[in-house]
C-alpha cells in the first residue's frame, strides 16, 4: 500500500502525495523543466539540499541509466514528481528501485503544474516532506552544502600534455568528462584546497566548478581564487562563474527565481550568436558592482537580461554561467571548452 | 535583421490535397502570409487549392488561385514584380516548383530572391549524392544506400548489402513508391515499380534497419546560424512504417538524455551543414540499445511534421520560419508562446502529446490497409493529456470515428485475425494488441519481440486494458473508477465497461471530484506565465488559473482530414470563429486536428485541442459558461456531434436540431417536398434488407441506395441489380445499425447543387455550380462550373423559387446546400442540407461574397436585407470558375477507382477565368496536368454510350490530337471513318506507364461485371498523373479548353 506523506512549503501550503522518508526532509524547493535526463537531474550536485520538483508529469518511462550519472550518489534531498513509472520490462533499473535502495524520498502524486504555477513566483521557498503537514523549520543550510559534496582528497582523470586543476565544489561528472575527452588530464582538488596546494600540482589551467548553494558563504574559496587570478588559465562554469566575480570583487545576488531547464536562450556578446543552454542557478552576478573589477559581460541570458558568462579583460581568466557541456553530449556550447584548452595551450607556450 | 529591401513577397502554396500531402500546408502558407504581413510586406500568393484559408483575401494581399506551374510563376513575377520569394512553406510541390524556376533562371531573371533557405542548400538536402557528400563532411552516419536509375544497379547493392531493402523513389510524396525487398526474387519487380513511381525514373536502394526506432527532430535555424530543436518525436512504430502513418509522441519518451542529446546535437549539427535558414525536419534511426543512430532524411522546408511539432508545444514553426526568410533572427524575436523572452527557447513541455493518423480504410474497406513505407493516412489528430495512456485514449476518441482503445468490436475477432494486424501492421494494430493482452493471449514480452515496439508502450496498452477489466468485473468499487478516469476513459466508455448509465457516470465523476481540468499550452512547462489561449484537459486535476469567461460561442470542428471532409470546413470554421470575434464574441475553437489553421491558437479567443465527442466538449462548455455552439460549419463530425450536444440542452445556433432532422430524415423530408410541391425521386425508406428487395421489384433498376446518416456517401451507391442492393442494403446497417436507408429511382440527368444564405424570410443564392459530370458520379468528385451555364433564366428562377421555399419551410437561418438533378427540363430534388458545404469556399471565393460571416450573421439575428449584399440569385459573378477534383487513389492500393455517388478525392483545384475554357484549362493544370498543344488520347467507351463517342474523337482528331481506342470503341469510330490505333490489353499497363497518352477518356457502362480492364486504367493512369475523364460531358469541355490555345 501507498504510504501518503506531506508536502508543506513555508507559506502553510499542504500538498498530499505518495511516497517514504526515513525522517522528515526540508529542504529548497526548485522546479526543473526537461522532459527527460532525471537520473542525471538527481546525481547533480547543485541539487544538493534541495527539493526538485519535476513538471514534466510522467517520470521514470527508462528507468536509470547508472552508467551516465553527474555525481557518485543521489545529490537531491528528495524528488517531487506528478506520476511515476515504473517500466517493468525495461533496459533499466527502475527509478523507484534506485530510490528505494539509496533511501531517497521519492514523492509521487502531487499536481506539479499547480505546486510549479504556485512557486514560480517565489524568490526562495522551503518545504518539508513529512508523514504530517508540518511547516518547515529548519534554517538556512548553505554553509555545508559545498563541503558536503566536494571530494575529500585530490582525485586524477585521464591523460594528456595540458593539466588542469579542477577545484571540486560540486563538480559533475560530464565536466570531468569534457576535459578528459579534450585530452587533459585532471586534477580534481577538494574545495578546501588553497592557492598554493594548487599551484604546486604544475597545472596549466584551472576550472571553478559548478556547486550548489550561495556563492558568498564561500569566503575561503574566493579568496583562493584571488590569489590564483593571473597565474594560470582560469575558466569558471556556473558557481565558478560566481565565485570568480567574487574573486575579482563583484557581489552576486539571489535571483527572483532560478534558472532551471535544458532550453535557455544565451547571447555569445563577442559574436552575436545565439545559444540554447543547460542551466542550473539560483544565483547570479549583480552587474551594478561590476564596475572597477576587470570582468566584463561575454554572455548575457537573451529573456531578462542576467550576466550568463564574464571575460576580464586583464588576466586570462573567464567564466560562463551555464553549462557548456549540459549532460556530456551536447554539442551547442562545447567550443568554450576548446577555448579553454586552447588558450592553456597558448599561456603554456608563451612560458 | 530584419531584410527592409523586401517589401513584397510571393508565397508559394502546395496546390490540392493528397495523401501525403495535406492541410498542414495551408497551416503553413497561412501562418507565413501572416507572419509576413505583420512585418510589413506585401503578400502575393499562389495556390490552385480554392479550399484553402491562405487563398481568402484576408490572408494574403494579392491571391492567384492559378496552377503552381513556372508558367504561372513567370505571369506573376512579370505583373507584381515581388522582391522575394517564400517556398520552403508549400509542401515538396512548393519548393519543387521553387527548384524548377531556379533552373530556369527566372528568380535572377525578374530579380526576385528566394528568401529564407537558398536553392542550394535545398538542393543539398533534396538530391541524394549531394545530401550524402554534406552528411559525410558533417560527421552523420548514412546508411548504405545508392541512388539507382536501373534494375541492374539494384542488382549490384544487393549483392553486397542484406536483405532486407528499402527501395525509395525519389521526388515523390509521402513516400509514395517505397517498398521493403525481403525476397530476392521480388528485387527485380519492385525495383520496376519504384523506378516507375519516380517522376525522375530514380529510386534509391538501402539497407532497412528493422526494429530500429524512428525519432524525428523539428529544427529551426535563421541565417546567423542559431538554431534551436522545437521538439523531439518518437514514432511509436518501429522503422518500416511511414511516419505519415505512426502513431507519435512528444517529447521522446523512451530515450535517456544521453540519446535524445546525441539526436538533438546531430539535428542541430545537420542543419547547420546544410545552411538551412527556416524550418527543417530531421529523421533518424535509432538502435535498439541507443548506442547507434543513422540520420534517414532530411526534409529542408515545412513539413506534416512541423505541423504536428507547432500545435504540440504551441511553438509556430512557419510563422518563425517566414520571419527568418526575411532576414530576423531568433535572437531578435520574442518568444511567440508566452510572448516575453525570446524566440531561442527550445518549448519545454509538460504534458504527452500524441499524434494518431486516420485512414480511408472505414471509407474503403476494399482498400489494403497494411502500413508500410508508402503513407495511406489522408489525415491525423493530435491529443495532449498528461501522461501516455490518458492521451492514447483522447486521441482515439479524437478521431471521431467510433474507435477507442481498447475496441470491444474487436472481441468477436478470432485470435488469428488479430496477430494479422500486429505483425503486418494494419490501422488496428493497438486495437489488436490491446485486445490480444485482454484475452491473456499474449505477454507484453512476445508483443514487443514480434514488433519491436518499445516495451513501455505496450504495458500501457496492458494497464490500458486492465483498467477495463476491472471495471467489468469489479464494478466502479475499489479505486476502479478513479483508475479508468484517470487512464483517460470517456463517460461514455466508463458506462459500458461498467454497465451503468453515462448519466450515473458524469454524476459520479462531479461527486468524486474528477472533473477535468484544463491547462494553458505555454512551450515552458509552466516556468512563464503565457496567455496563449490554447487549453487541453486532464481528467482529476485543477484548472491553470485564469480569468472567467462567459456567453462565449463555441465552433465545432471537423476532426482529421478525411475524403469527403477535407480542407474546406476548416476554412469555413476559422471563417466562423473571425465573424464571431468581428462581432465582439468570444469565439472559442474545439478541434483535434493539428494540421489546420483552426488549431492554431492565435485564430481564436480560446483554443480547447479537445475530442469531438459529447463526453469531452461539454466539459468545456460548462467551464466557459458558452452561450452555445456552432454545429454547422465543420461538416458531418460536428453536426453530429451538435446533434448530441442538443440533446443534452445545448444551444445549437444556426439551424437547431429539429430542422436537421427535418432535412436529414428523408421521410419528414419527403412529405416537405410533396407539401410544396417540388418533385424528388420516387423512394421509400427501408429497415430492413428484405423491404430493400421488395422495393427493387416495385421501382425496378438502377437504384440510388442512400443511408440517412453519412460522411460523403459511405455505402451510397447506384445498384443495377438486386444482388448488388442486397450487398449495399446490408453494408449500410452494418455501419449504423437500426438507421434508415433510402432506396430511390436513380434519375439519369445533369446535376446542379447551390449553397444559399438564408435568414428565414429571404435567401442569398451566390451561384448555382454545374456538375459536368452526371448524376451517379459524387458531387465531389466531378468537374463543376461555377456560375452555372446551361441553365436559362426562368430555370435560374424556379431554383430560386424552390430554394426560398424549402429554406422558409425548414425555417433554416444559416447556410443551405441544396443538390439538384435537371432531367427532362424538371428539376428533381436529392438533397438539402442546412450546413456549410464542401463548395462554400469556392462559391465565396468566386462571388467574393462573405457566406460564413453572413451564415453567422444571420444565425445571430441579422437580417439578408440590412447587409449589403442583396437578396434573391446573386447577379454580380463576374468570372467563370471550374472545379477539377484531385484523387490520391494511387497511394491506396486494392481500391477500384471509379467514380460513383461515393465520394473519392482528396482534393481539388480551380481554375478561375473570364471563359469557361481558359478556367478549365486552368483547372486542369493546377491539378497537375500538362497538356500539350498534340497530344495522344486513350478512349474507352461502354457499348451503351458508344455512339457519343463519335463527336468528341472527331473534335479530338481535329484539334490535331492522335487518337488510341480499345478495340470495341475502336471499331465503332472505324464506322465513322475516324482512324485510331487499337490498343490491346496486354501492355496496356505497361504503356500507360510510360506515359504513352495525354488524357483518357473511360467511360464504365452501366454493369459491374465490365470494369475490370477499366480498373486497371483508372488506376495507373490516376499513378501517372494522367487525367482520366469519365464522362462525355467532361471530354468536351477539355476539347474546348484545348481549342481555346490554339
Amino acid at each position: 500500500m501507498k504510504k501518503e506523506i506531506y508536502l508543506t512549503l513555508t507559506d502553510g501550503t499542504v500538498y498530499k502525495g505518495y511516497g517514504e522518508t526515513e525522517t522528515p526532509i526540508e529542504g529548497e524547493l526548485v522546479f526543473t523543466t526537461a522532459s527527460c535526463g532525471y537520473p542525471q537531474i538527481l546525481t547533480d550536485p547543485c541539487h544538493n539540499g534541495q527539493i526538485v520538483v519535476f513538471a514534466f508529469p510522467s517520470v521514470g518511462i527508462y528507468g536509470i541509466d547508472s552508467e551516465n550519472l553527474e555525481g557518485r550518489r543521489i545529490m537531491a534531498r528528495a524528488a517531487v514528481v506528478s506520476s511515476l513509472d515504473e517500466p517493468k520490462n525495461g533496459r533499466f533499473e527502475s527509478l523507484s528501485d534506485w530510490s528505494k535502495k539509496n533511501s531517497f524520498p521519492l514523492i509521487s502524486g502531487i499536481d506539479t503544474r499547480q505546486l510549479i504555477l504556485k512557486i514560480r513566483k517565489h524568490d526562495s521557498i522551503t518545504a518539508r516532506i513529512d508523514f504530517e503537514p508540518n511547516k518547515p523549520v529548519a534554517a538556512d543550510l548553505n554553509d555545508t552544502l559545498v563541503s558536503e559534496v566536494s571530494c575529500k582528497e585530490v582525485m586524477t582523470y585521464g591523460e594528456g600534455s595540458l593539466t588542469v586543476a579542477l577545484i571540486d565544489y560540486g563538480v559533475k561528472e560530464s565536466m570531468i568528462r569534457s576535459m578528459t575527452e579534450r585530452k587533459c588530464r585532471v586534477l580534481r582538488f577538494p574545495n578546501t584546497a588553497s592557492a598554493e596546494e594548487i599551484l604546486a600540482s604544475g597545472a596549466d589551467g584551472i576550472m571553478l566548478s559548478s556547486g550548489p548553494g550561495d556563492p558568498a558563504v564561500l569566503t575561503f574559496e574566493t579568496e583562493q581564487i584571488s590569489k590564483l587570478l593571473g597565474k594560470k588559465t582560469i575558466m569558471g562554469v556556473c558557481m565558478g562563474n560566481e565565485l570568480l566575480a567574487r574573486a575579482c570583487g563583484a557581489s552576486t545576488k539571489k535571483m527572483p527565481f532560478s534558472h532551471t531547464g535544458g532550453n535557455l536562450p544565451v547571447v555569445d556578446l563577442a559574436t552575436g550568436s545565439g545559444l540554447v543552454t543547460a542551466q542550473n542557478h539560483r544565483y547570479a552576478v549583480d552587474e551594478s558592482t561590476l564596475s572597477g573589477t576587470g570582468l566584463e559581460v561575454a554572455y548575457r541570458h537573451l529573456g531578462d537580461g542576467t550576466i550568463e558568462g564574464l571575460t576580464h579583460i586583464r588576466y586570462d581568466a573567464f567564466s560562463v554561467q551555464f553549462h557548456p557541456e549540459a549532460a556530456g553530449w551536447r554539442e551547442d556550447a562545447s567550443y568554450i571548452y576548446d577555448n579553454f584548452v586552447t588558450r592553456m595551450q597558448a599561456a603554456k607556450e608563451m612560458a | 535583421m530584419r531584410d527592409t529591401s523586401i517589401k513584397k513577397v510571393l508565397v508559394l502554396g502546395s496546390g490540392p490535397i493528397k495523401i501525403g500531402q495535406a492541410a498542414e500546408f495551408d497551416y503553413a502558407g497561412t501562418q507565413a502570409c501572416r507572419a509576413l504581413k505583420e512585418e510589413g510586406c506585401s503578400v502575393v500568393l499562389l495556390n490552385s487549392n480554392p479550399a484553402t484559408i491562405q487563398t481568402d483575401t484576408s490572408v494574403a494581399d494579392k491571391v492567384y488561385i492559378r496552377p503552381l506551374t513556372a508558367d504561372t510563376v513567370e505571369d506573376i513575377l512579370a505583373k507584381e514584380r515581388p522582391d522575394g520569394v517564400v517556398a520552403t512553406l508549400g509542401g515538396q510541390t512548393g519548393l519543387n516548383l521553387c527548384m524548377q524556376c531556379e533552373k530556369m533562371g527566372m528568380w535572377k531573371r525578374h530579380k526576385c530572391r528566394v528568401l529564407g533557405t537558398q536553392p542550394d542548400a535545398i538542393e543539398r538536402a533534396e538530391a541524394r549524392g549531394p545530401f550524402r557528400r554534406a552528411m559525410v563532411e558533417a560527421g552523420q552516419p548514412i546508411i548504405a544506400s545508392r541512388s539507382i536509375s536501373s534494375v541492374a544497379g539494384a542488382q549490384e547493392f544487393a549483392m553486397t548489402n542484406p536483405l532486407p531493402l528499402i527501395l525509395r523513389p525519389d521526388f515523390t510524396l509521402g513516400g509514395s513508391g517505397n517498398s521493403v525487398v525481403r525476397e530476392i526474387e521480388n528485387l527485380v519487380v519492385q525495383t520496376e515499380d519504384a523506378l516507375s513511381a519516380s517522376p525522375v525514373c530514380k529510386a534509391l536502394i538501402e539497407r532497412y534497419l528493422e526494429g530500429w526506432q524512428e525519432i524525428e527532430v523539428e529544427a529551426i535555424r535563421d541565417s546567423a546560424g542559431n538554431a534551436i530543436a522545437v521538439c523531439g518525436m518518437e514514432n511509436i512504430d518501429p522503422m518500416g512504417v511511414h511516419t505519415g502513418d505512426s502513431v507519435v509522441v512528444s517529447p521522446t519518451l523512451t530515450l535517456t538524455e544521453k540519446e535524445w542529446q546525441m539526436l538533438r546535437g546531430a539535428a542541430l549539427t545537420i542543419v547547420d551543414k546544410l545552411d538551412i535558414r527556416g524550418a527543417c525536419n530531421v529523421q533518424f534511426a535509432l538502435s535498439p540499445d541507443g548506442k547507434e543512430y543513422n540520420v534517414i532524411e532530411v526534409n529542408p522546408r515545412a513539413s506534416r511534421s512541423s505541423a504536428l511539432a507547432s500545435k504540440a508545444t504551441g511553438y509556430p514553426i512557419a510563422r518563425m520560419a517566414a520571419k527568418i526568410a526575411l532576414g530576423l533572427e531568433l535572437t531578435e524575436m520574442p518568444n511567440p508562446v508566452t510572448g516575453a523572452g525570446s524566440a531561442l527557447s527550445e518549448p519545454a513541455l509538460d504534458y504527452v502529446a500524441i499524434k494518431v493518423p486516420s485512414w480511408p480504410f472505414d471509407t474503403f474497406p476494399q482498400a489494403d490497409p497494411t502500413l508500410g513505407p508508402r503513407m495511406k493516412a489522408t489525415g491525423e489528430v493530435l491529443a495532449l493529456a498528461e501522461n501516455f495512456p490518458q492521451c492514447i485514449e483522447k486521441a482515439y476518441r479524437s478521431l471521431a470515428n467510433g474507435r477507442t482503445i481498447p475496441d470491444r468490436n474487436l472481441r468477436s475477432w478470432e485470435t488469428r485475425t488479430l496477430w494479422e494486424q500486429v505483425t503486418k501492421p494494419t490501422h488496428r494494430r493497438f486495437e489488436a494488441i490491446t485486445e490480444l493482452l485482454r484475452r491473456n493471449s499474449t505477454t507484453v514480452d512476445e508483443i514487443v519481440r514480434r514488433t519491436h515496439i518499445r516495451s513501455y508502450f505496450i504495458e500501457q496498452l496492458n494497464a490500458i486494458q486492465i483498467a477495463e477489466k476491472y471495471l467489468e468485473e469489479d464494478g466502479i468499487g475499489n479505486g476502479n473508477f478513479e483508475n479508468a478516469v484517470k487512464k483517460g476513459f470517456s463517460a461514455s466508455q466508463i458506462a459500458e465497461a461498467a454497465k451503468i448509465s453515462a448519466e450515473e457516470v458524469r454524476g459520479l465523476i462531479k461527486e468524486r471530484g474528477l472533473e477535468t481540468g484544463y491547462r494553458e499550452v505555454d512551450g515552458c512547462a509552466g516556468a512563464y506565465t503565457s496567455g496563449s489561449g490554447y487549453y487541453y484537459g486532464i481528467p482529476g486535476k485543477k484548472d491553470d488559473p485564469c480569468e472567467k469567461h462567459s456567453d462565449g460561442i463555441a465552433v465545432l470542428g471537423s476532426g482529421a482530414i478525411r475524403i469527403a471532409q477535407g480542407v474546406e470546413f476548416d476554412y469555413c470554421c476559422v471563417k466562423a470563429v473571425e465573424a464571431l470575434r468581428r462581432r465582439g464574441i468570444r469565439a472559442i475553437m474545439i478541434n483535434v486536428n493539428p494540421e489546420t489553421v483552426s488549431t492554431d491558437h492565435d485564430i481564436s479567443d480560446a483554443l480547447y485541442l479537445e475530442p469531438l465527442t459529447a463526453d469531452d466538449v461539454l466539459p468545456v462548455l460548462e467551464r466557459e459558461k458558452a452561450a452555445g455552439i456552432f454545429a454547422c460549419f465543420g461538416g458531418q463530425t460536428s453536426l453530429r456531434l451538435g446533434l448530441d450536444l442538443s440533446d443534452k440542452g445545448i444551444k445549437l445556433f444556426g439551424p437547431n436540431a429539429d430542422v436537421i432532422d427535418a432535412a436529414e430524415d428523408r421521410g419528414r423530408f419527403s412529405r416537405l417536398l410533396a407539401k410544396i410541391g417540388v418533385p424528388e425521386p420516387e423512394g421509400v425508406d427501408v429497415a430492413s434488407v428484405d423491404e430493400a428487395r421488395a422495393v427493387g421489384h416495385r421501382l425496378g433498376y438502377p437504384l440510388m441506395v442512400r443511408p440517412s446518416f453519412v460522411i460523403g456517401g459511405v455505402a451510397m451507391k447506384v445498384v443495377y441489380n438486386e444482388t448488388a442492393l442486397v450487398a449495399v442494403v446490408g453494408e449500410a446497417f452494418d455501419a449504423v445499425p437500426g438507421q434508415k436507408v433510402m432506396v430511390d429511382r436513380f434519375i439519369a440527368g445533369r446535376e446542379f447543387e447551390c449553397d444559399a444564405v438564408c435568414d428565414g424570410e429571404d435567401v442569398l443564392i451566390p451561384g448555382i455550380f454545374e456538375h459536368i459530370d452526371p448524376s451517379g458520379i459524387h458531387s465531389g468528385d466531378s468537374i463543376a462550373v461555377f456560375p452555372c451555364v446551361s441553365l436559362t433564366d426562368r430555370q435560374c428562377e424556379e431554383v430560386l423559387r424552390f430554394v426560398t421555399t424549402i429554406s422558409k419551410e425548414l425555417d433554416v437561418h444559416g447556410l443551405l446546400n441544396i443538390q439538384f438533378v435537371l432531367s427532362a427540363g424538371v428539376f428533381w430534388i436529392i438533397e438539402a442540407n442546412p450546413r456549410a458545404s464542401r463548395t462554400v469556399p469556392i462559391a465565396s471565393k468566386i462571388s467574393q461574397l462573405p457566406l460564413v460571416d453572413m451564415a453567422v450573421g444571420v444565425a445571430l439575428g441579422e437580417h439578408l436585407r440590412d447587409m449589403p449584399y442583396g437578396t434573391g440569385l446573386y447577379a454580380k459573378n463576374t468570372s467563370w470558375g471550374v472545379k477539377v477534383p484531385v484523387f490520391s487513389n494511387d497511394k491506396l492500393p486494392g481500391l477500384d477507382p471509379k467514380l460513383g455517388p461515393r465520394m473519392m478525392s482528396t482534393g481539388e483545384s480551380l481554375g478561375i477565368a473570364d471563359n469557361l475554357a481558359d478556367a478549365i484549362m486552368d483547372g486542369l493544370n493546377g491539378s497537375g496536368w500538362n497538356a500539350p498543344q498534340h497530344g495522344r488520347i486513350l478512349i474507352s467507351i461502354a457499348d451503351d454510350q458508344k455512339s457519343e463517342a463519335m463527336p468528341v474523337a472527331s473534335q479530338f482528331k481535329m484539334l490535331g490530337w492522335d487518337i488510341d481506342a480499345t478495340a470495341g470503341t475502336s471499331s465503332y469510330l472505324r464506322k465513322w471513318g475516324i482512324e485510331s490505333e487499337v490498343v490491346e490489353r496486354d501492355g496496356l499497363v505497361k504503356r500507360l506507364r510510360e506515359g504513352k497518352w495525354d488524357l483518357i477518356v473511360n467511360i464504365p457502362g452501366g454493369h459491374e461485371a465490365h470494369f475490370s480492364d477499366g480498373i486497371a486504367i483508372r488506376r495507373h493512369a490516376c499513378a501517372a498523373g494522367i487525367p482520366c475523364l469519365h464522362s462525355i460531358a467532361a471530354a468536351w469541355a477539355v476539347a474546348a479548353a484545348l481549342s481555346r490555345r490554339q
